[in-house]
């Protein structure tokens, strides 16, 4: 069916403006309104001329706004000139939430208004039109007295100084950013300590740059530090107009990724509803996208940049629009100026922060990118060397030099770029394009050459960690080089432009049809509480257990070999130090993402008539497969160990082995799986059941237990695990706070882990009864490893379990 | 025409030609001399009056002149205005955010008068609590209500007759909660919200001025902060907001409208003033019924019997921005409810306009017109406030509120109420006609709310069960004596039925309606006294209910204890248990059919069979409700002395304990609701039967509570300990025979130890310490009401219990000698006996069974000492 939709942009209501009424707002006493030229002769006035004239005079700041632009929609930016933290440097965005304004005038104000709601009519009924213009006018955010009108009264002047008020979190707002290494909660601006240093004026922006100070407020893990943190910087704050979009919106469908804006539809013969529209650039008319590159950074780098953006130009043309995407240096003089919030740039951003990041302008009426803009920070090389070393430096021995060669840099800019600007197109992350290839193509040199090694780059992948050493000579691919044909389909599902007449959503429904069952368009968004395995990051594949055997094989090489690498004096110490943690870390990356398959349901599109159940469970043996190697990978972290040099290099480390042994629970993921196990047992009909869940896990974890033996620390992990049975029942936790508060082990009971359930699950079962029982059980395998077991120490370990398991089951000890 | 009239035309003639001479814009040729010379003279003779409006924006003229100068607002008033009793109102007549408050909406009336001391005008607010029928008690009284100054205002100047000039821009200019933008019963209402005013931001917008109204439009800004009442969480910060308001005041008339007793055995709104009389030692409440000032025209031919026109009829504007293909089901439904008042010999008493183009004297947002108004924001409702003259209940204004989600509720329940018997209704998109008709029936329950009358809960409840699926009954009366009830479609009716002519829908009007329309708005002539005229009207409802039950009223439940069975929301016919297995039967069908019956193309997403597939599940809830409300329910009527009807009858007790085994049978029969293939097809929800479950538990452990406050009131029937023996034996029978327990089962005696700790305040592990002192006053504020359209009705307001045959005009009767005889002490009695049981199985039960038993046994040990 074709939905005729009438786009609503709710103009403000005729009746602001019915009757002239005065401002209630104190009046301008220096000056009448017809004392323009007094106020253009004033001394030490300055002016720079943009879409509206701007004005300087002491520390106020002037707007001349001409007729032509009122009704029409300003945003207001603002960005870091220079700062007093690297971690809030040059051209780092700050702008507030609420950005962007319609002008509005009456006799004696100029209005700021919010932006108006988006909102559809279906079925073009213009009485409900009217009515929403009523109910949903735009609200009032700034109103100025107008205090002169020029000769012709064609435009008038407004003191618009606050407007731009670095203590106004709506213009500068530096909440979620990062700082030191801390998230900003929240930040105080000191009036006393602004000043307007500059006016400035663009193409389409006017704006000042003012110096402020501020007490930042961070948080530190959990909590907000008492300790204000200062910092000051010159900020770049511009008022850009926005072009009259007349963009159609193409309504988004949850079975392709794209960035989307919200609005709200009404059909006089449907309930209201929430929809949504595509993000995407308007390239009706042989329009382009021009990105600037800057030129502080550095020749090959800008090379490497301008491929992986260009990358895209392919899809584009595909679909008959050609080379849309122009990649140029930043010109000299012509009055360019990178701070112009309506160009898009990649610029260089001497800050610490170590990887790629940037921001997307978007007019949240239409869903038009107006912008964009990529930061390549001061740390990227760090970046670079954490993403590569540990997981390809095995096959691609270029990563294994600190000093990365200016290729291998190159080959992860390029390919970071092209996913990065993939998103900055439009396209949402597709977790699903990592698992368009079985591990014997990624092997092969005839295959990745054709098809390079990902359904999209818009997946968490840079490397091909499907490769073994000797691949790459043989002509692997083993880095992202080119977009996926998930991404070709993409773009094309985007940016296909329609000749009038033709139905344009039966045509983009038809797209996704032809594409069913194909698994390099599969698409599957990140989730919450991952029941669907295949949402998962740092896999490469559709066999997570080569995925995951390949990534810790390239562990393994590279802890056994990282020392020679690392032993130069020139490289820095914090770097060395925290190499072998990193390698731990990333190896908990993998494990996260298998255990993903434990209770995991496979979700399928069902109305592309694909054939295929809409929800599928993860085979049973896959599941317990995923537990075995898990816990078998916890078990052996021998490895770890074996290299001397590299533990000592790293700091003084007795054995890695042993942090994993106390780990090995809490890190495995297995931890938040037992309600994802119970929803694919209930709804997707999965044979494994919680009750056999928990008995496998408990197997594998007691596996040494029944032996008598306990590794070093690995009652530790024990330890969280009966914790995790213990608050899975509120019985059980109360009956081990009763008891640890009179045997002295209320620190440990804080230490319970929280509930860990994102699954979104309408109707849960308690299970409660269940990990009673296990627990039971699991006391029982307790005392029979303390009869059996000749060794005094795990004794005494084993008495400890088991007095915490009697504490939770409230056993009476009498 | 006289000279006196052609003098006065012409000067106004000449007034609108030369508007502005003190600007010196004049067209005279001698313009110049003429200029300075007017100038001089001015200049000499310009009155403070003058000079304060020397260059105002607009001036209207009404009953008080308003004047609009530099962003302020001034009154001109007449020395005659003062104490004269006027009402204002605040309108929204546009918003930012319509989950604020939708157009239209008003909040209360500001009853008030202005009164003059010295230099200054006082905005007194009056109060009408009070009426007496002696003149030495009057003066006593008019001492003492002299009403509260809400406003000072200074005379600014004197206009040419004596008039009072003064500045009320701070009326209409501040923030005055009294007439906030943010009102109670928007959609934002259930969050917790702190709005902070801008008073740079706002200013006044326009003013108009009438015969008998005046009003003043502002436009005010304020910022805003919504946060959780439950998790304290920010949703919403410091969020822009404008609204434009239109205050209008009215002028009440110096004689109040003949008001008539209210009787509390007739659904009519209410207005309650104090007594003070020489015949009674004490005050005493008296209640007049809101209704509108509808008096023949004809008082001769009316009495003849003959149909004649109301001196002043009922006016119902319709918004002009409604759908369009709703407008003409709205016009319909509105002037449909003339038919009931020809019926009482009144011609056109109710006359629909649409908003006119061609008035410029018409506005919506002014208090004096009656409008008919649609909301487009996403909620499930509609509404039908009416505002009245507070002295005399005299009902001045009325508004029907529509929300445009109002379709979604129709929608889902024509489906799942009717789908089973009407294959047109098989879709998403139903049929405009049925979906129109619908939305008919819903305007003109709002609309007889607008004249009056409150909802009539048990009006469904006198229909035989086995008439709801005859032609012919159905055909002449529809599935309910009243559509002022909450009863919608024929749920009873059968696949087959449809075609044999059995009716789906509501009637048009009721027996009833017509009925309380005709208490209502008949006329007594030659009464002779106000009191005499009471025993008139009182006594036509002694005699019609002696008639019939079709003329029942019963009120609406609010509260689940003392719950009167036949007074349910949602509910069909005058026998529960039938009617529910209709229900459910029709349910199931539905269940394994509708997702044949809709077109992938036309829900492509499933959200429809989703919002479905919830709708029977809540439909399903509403039955096993109904069934339970009888489980230590109690009827009530009221009655006034000579009725010879009971006022408390208890539910019979085999009936009592019939619904509970078959309530108890549906517990265990509710597979049927996890039906895999529709299951698969939706999104991710679970299992429904745990949450069905869940829900019917609570009900069902309740009900032993219940019991042991009613029964006894009128006869014993079904003991709280008979009750609560049903449902132990339900629960524990299992345990007790030592069989191995279903998931099912284990959840049930869960809750059941859950359900009776909390009850009997016994603390459990997890309760934080802060667990409510008594879990048994904490039910008596809940109750069975489930979605509904409208709220807010101005009965809410009724006053403290003080005349009350049954509950008189409260919700509930006196109960302060009946806290029932289930104590703390009962519900230990039945912990302690599940604990036995578990105790003595716990050690021969299957290994799952038994950790259960421990966990339970373990939950009660943990304060039930």
């Amino acid at each position: 069916m074709k939905i005729k939709i009438l786009s609503i942009i709710l103009a403000l209501t005729a009746t602001v403006m019915a009757f002239s009424p005065e401002s209630t707002a104190k009046k301008p006493a220096e000056k009448k309104t017809d004392d323009y030229a007094g106020f253009i002769a004033k001394k030490g006035l300055i002016k720079k001329e943009g879409f509206v004239k701007i004005y300087k005079k002491g520390k106020d700041v002037y707007l001349e706004i001409p007729d032509s632009v009122i009704g029409r929609k300003v945003m207001i930016n603002s960005s870091v000139r220079q700062s007093s933290s690297p971690f809030l440097s040059e051209g780092t965005n700050v702008s507030g939430k609420q950005s962007t304004y319609q002008i509005e005038k009456t006799d004696s104000l100029v209005l700021f208004l919010a932006p108006a709601p988006s909102i559809c009519v279906k079925d073009g009924d213009e009485s409900i039109s009217r009515a929403i213009k009523k109910s949903q006018a735009q609200a009032i955010v700034y109103a100025f007295p107008i205090r002169y009108r020029n000769t012709d009264s064609t435009a008038v002047v407004i003191k618009a100084s606050k407007l731009f008020s670095p203590s106004d979190k709506k213009v500068i707002d530096f909440r979620a950013k990062e700082f030191n290494g801390n998230l900003i909660y929240d930040s105080e601006c000191k009036a006393d300590m602004t000043q307007l240093k500059s006016i400035k004026a663009y193409s389409k922006s006017v704006g000042v740059v003012q110096e402020a100070s501020y007490k930042l407020t961070v948080v530190v893990g959990f909590f907000l530090s008492s300790d204000k943190k200062a910092f000051s910087g010159d900020f770049l704050s511009t008022m850009t107009l926005l072009g009259n979009s007349d963009m159609p919106k193409r309504i988004t469908d949850d079975r392709i990724g794209t960035d989307k804006i919200s609005f709200t539809s009404f059909g006089s013969s449907q309930q209201s509803k929430t929809e949504y529209c595509a993000a995407r650039w308007d390239l009706r008319k042989g329009r382009k996208i021009t990105v600037y590159l800057d030129t502080l950074i550095n020749p090959a780098w800008r090379a490497a940049v301008k491929e992986g953006i260009e990358a895209w130009n392919p899809a584009f043309e595909k679909i008959g629009l050609g080379k849309v995407i122009e990649v140029r240096d930043f010109p000299d003089g012509s009055g360019f100026s990178a701070e112009d919030p309506m160009i898009s740039t990649v610029r260089y951003s001497p800050g610490e922060r170590e990887s790629l990041y940037g921001n997307i302008h978007t007019d949240n009426t239409t869903g038009e990118i107006l912008s964009i803009n990529i930061s390549l920070p001061g740390n990227y090389l760090n970046g670079i060397r954490k993403a590569s070393a540990y997981t390809i430096s095995d096959v691609d021995t270029r990563y294994q030099d600190y000093n990365l060669s200016t290729g291998a840099v190159c080959d992860v800019i390029r390919a970071q770029v092209m996913g990065l600007f993939g998103k900055c197109l439009g396209i949402g992350a597709n977790y699903a394009g990592s698992m368009a290839y079985s591990p014997e193509q990624l092997r092969s040199p005839a295959f990745t050459k054709a098809h390079g090694i990902t359904g999209s780059v818009t997946d968490d992948v840079l490397f091909n960690i499907m490769a073994r050493p000797g691949d790459k000579e043989k002509g692997v691919v083993t880095i992202t080089d080119r977009i996926g044909p998930y991404d070709y389909y993409a773009i094309e599902w985007l940016y296909r432009q329609f000749p009038k007449g033709k139905d344009e959503e039966a045509a983009l429904d038809s797209l996704i049809r032809s594409k069913k069952n194909i698994p390099e368009y599969q698409y599957v968004p990140k989730q919450k509480g991952n029941p669907d395995p295949r949402a998962v990051a740092y896999d490469l594949g559709n066999d997570p257990f080569a995925s995951f055997e390949a990534g810790l094989s390239h562990l393994k090489f590279t802890a056994a070999n990282a020392d020679k690498w690392l032993d130069h004096d020139y490289i820095p110490e914090d770097y060395r130090n925290l190499f072998i943690e990193w390698v731990w870390l990333k190896q908990c990356n993998y494990i996260y993402s298998l255990s993903s398959l434990v209770g995991g349901i496979y979700e399928n599109d069902i109305r592309t008539g694909n054939g295929l159940p809409h929800f599928a469970p993860v085979p049973v043996t896959d599941q317990k497969k995923a537990i075995n190697t898990i816990m078998d990978a916890f078990r052996d972290m021998s490895w770890m160990d074996k290299n001397r040099k590299l533990l000592d290099i790293s700091g003084m480390y007795s054995s890695v082995d042993q942090i994993t042994n106390a780990n090995a629970f809490s890190q495995s993921g297995l931890i938040s799986r037992l309600d994802n196990v119970a929803m694919a047992n209930r709804v997707a009909g999965s044979s494994y059941s919680p009750e056999e869940y928990l008995t496998d896990v408990q197997n594998s974890i007691m596996k040494n237990v029944r032996k008598g033996k306990l590794k070093a620390q690995e009652d530790v992990s024990i330890t969280r695990y009966l914790f995790w049975l213990i608050q899975n029942s509120p019985v059980m936790t109360a009956n081990y706070k009763e008891a640890t508060s009179a045997g002295g082990k209320s620190s440990l009971a804080e230490n319970l882990t929280p509930a860990i359930s994102d699954v979104p699950e309408v109707y849960t079962a308690d299970l409660g009864n269940l990990c009673y029982t296990s627990l039971e059980k699991a006391r029982k395998i307790l005392s029979y490893g303390r009869s059996v077991s000749k060794d005094a120490y795990a004794k005494g370990k084993l008495d400890y379990l088991i007095s915490i398991a009697e504490d939770g089951l409230g056993t009476d000890k009498k | 025409m006289n000279f006196k009239k052609i003098i006065l035309a012409s000067v106004l003639i000449t007034a609108m030609v030369c508007p502005a001479p003190a600007n010196g814009n004049t067209i005279w040729p001698f313009k110049k001399k003429q200029k300075t010379e007017q100038k001089d003279t001015a200049a000499t003779k310009k009155s403070k009056y003058e000079k304060l409006f020397e260059k105002e924006k607009k001036v209207a003229k009404g009953f008080i002149t308003v004047h609009l100068k530099d962003g302020k607002v001034y009154f001109e008033i007449a020395d005659s205005l003062l104490g004269r009793e006027m009402v204002m109102g605040s309108t929204i007549k546009s918003i930012s955010d319509n989950a604020n408050g939708i157009v239209g909406s008003k909040d209360e009336l500001i009853h008030f008068t202005f009164t003059k001391s010295d230099s200054t005008i006082q905005m007194r607010q009056l109060t009408s609590d009070y009426i007496t029928d002696d003149s030495n008690i009057e003066k006593a009284l008019s001492r003492s209500t002299i009403g509260a100054v809400l406003r000072n205002m200074k005379i600014k100047a004197y206009g040419p007759d004596s008039s009072y000039v003064f500045d009320v821009t701070d009326i209409f200019l501040s923030d005055d909660k009294k007439m906030s933008p943010f009102l109670d019963n928007s959609l934002y209402s259930s969050y917790s919200r702190d709005d902070s005013f801008k008073k740079d931001l706002s200013f006044i917008v326009d003013a108009k001025a009438f015969e008998d109204n005046i009003s003043v439009t502002s436009s005010l800004s304020y910022s805003y902060t919504l946060k959780s009442r439950t998790s304290g969480k920010k949703l919403l910060k410091d969020q822009p907001f404008t609204a434009q308001l239109t205050r209008s005041i009215l002028l009440l008339p110096k004689k109040i409208y003949h008001p008539r007793m209210a009787d509390p055995r007739i659904g009519y709104f209410f207005t309650e003033r104090d007594l003070f009389s020489s015949q009674q030692e004490s005050s005493k409440p008296v209640f007049f019924a809101n209704r509108w000032r509808l008096e023949p025209s004809d008082t001769a031919a009316y009495r003849q019997g003959k149909l004649v026109e109301p001196v002043k009829p009922i006016v119902y504007y319709i918004d002009s921005n409604f759908p369009e293909w709703w407008k003409p089901y709205v016009r319909k439904a509105v002037g449909e409810w003339n038919q009931v008042f020809e019926e009482i010999g009144f011609k056109n008493a109710i006359v629909v306009k649409d908003f006119p183009t061609d008035d410029p004297s018409f506005d919506p947002d002014n208090i004096k017109y009656n409008c008919v108004r649609y909301a487009p924001i996403g909620i499930a409702n509609s509404m039908g406030p009416s505002w009245v003259d507070p002295r005399s209940g005299e009902i001045i204004n009325a508004s029907v509120y529509i929300y445009h989600d109002v379709i979604k509720l129709l929608t889902t329940w024509i489906f799942v109420q009717t789908s089973q018997a009407d294959p047109d209704v098989r879709t998403c998109n139903i049929p405009k006609a049925i979906l129109g008709d619908a939305l008919e029936y819903v305007v003109r329950h709002e609309l007889g709310h607008t004249l009056g009358l409150m909802h009539n809960m048990s009006a469904s409840s006198v229909i035989p069960v086995d008439s709801l699926r005859s032609p012919s009954f159905t055909e002449k009366y529809g599935t309910t004596t009243s559509i002022m009830d909450y009863a919608r479609f024929n749920y009873v009716a059968q696949p087959g039925d449809k075609e044999r002519g059995v009716k789906l829908t509501p009637p048009t009007f009721g027996t009833y309606d017509k009925w309380a329309i005709r208490w209502g708005y008949t006329p007594v002539f030659d009464a002779g006294s106000f009191k005499k005229e009471t025993e008139i009207t009182k006594g036509w409802i002694t005699d019609s209910l002696k008639k019939a039950p079709f003329y029942r009223y019963g009120k609406q439940q609010l509260y689940s204890i003392f719950f009167d069975p036949r007074c349910q929301n949602e509910d069909l016919g005058n026998d529960v248990m039938k009617a529910s297995e209709y229900g459910i039967k029709n349910l199931k069908y539905i269940m394994s059919n509708y997702m044949n019956w809709i077109n992938d193309k036309d829900d492509p997403e499933y959200k429809f069979r989703t919002q479905i597939f919830m709708g029977i599940l809540n439909q399903y809830l509403r039955y096993i409700q109904h069934l339970m409300a009888n489980v230590g329910g109690l009827c009530k009527n009221e009655v006034i002395a000579g009725d010879s009807t009971k006022r408390y009858m208890n539910i019979p007790g085999a009936k009592q304990k019939a619904i509970m085994e078959y309530v108890m049978q549906q517990y265990k029969d509710l597979e049927w609701m996890d039906d895999k293939a529709v299951l698969s097809k939706l999104p991710i929800i679970g299992k429904p039967s745990f949450a069905v479950r869940n829900a019917m538990q609570s009900i069902m452990m309740t009900a032993p509570y219940y019991a042991s406050l009613s029964d006894g009131v009128a006869t014993k029937e079904y003991s709280y300990e008979q009750c609560l023996d049903d449902i132990f034996d339900f629960v524990w029978t299992p345990t007790k025979r030592g069989r191995r327990l279903s998931a099912g089962q284990r959840e049930l005696q869960t809750d059941f130890v859950n359900n009776y700790m909390s009850m009997g305040s016994f603390k459990k592990p997890g309760d934080s310490d802060k667990l409510a002192a008594t879990e048994l006053e904490a039910l008596e504020d809940g109750d069975f009401n489930e979605e509904s359209f409208e709220s807010g009705d101005n009965a809410l307001s009724a006053g403290l219990l003080k005349y009350s045959p049954v509950s008189g005009f409260e919700w509930l009767p006196r109960y302060v000698m009946n806290s029932g005889e289930m104590s703390k002490g009962s519900i230990y009695g039945i912990l302690r006996r599940a604990y036995d049981l578990m105790k003595a199985h716990k050690n021969t039960a299957s290994a799952e069974d038994k950790a259960h038993y421990e966990l339970l046994m373990k939950t009660i040990e943990y304060s039930v000492k």
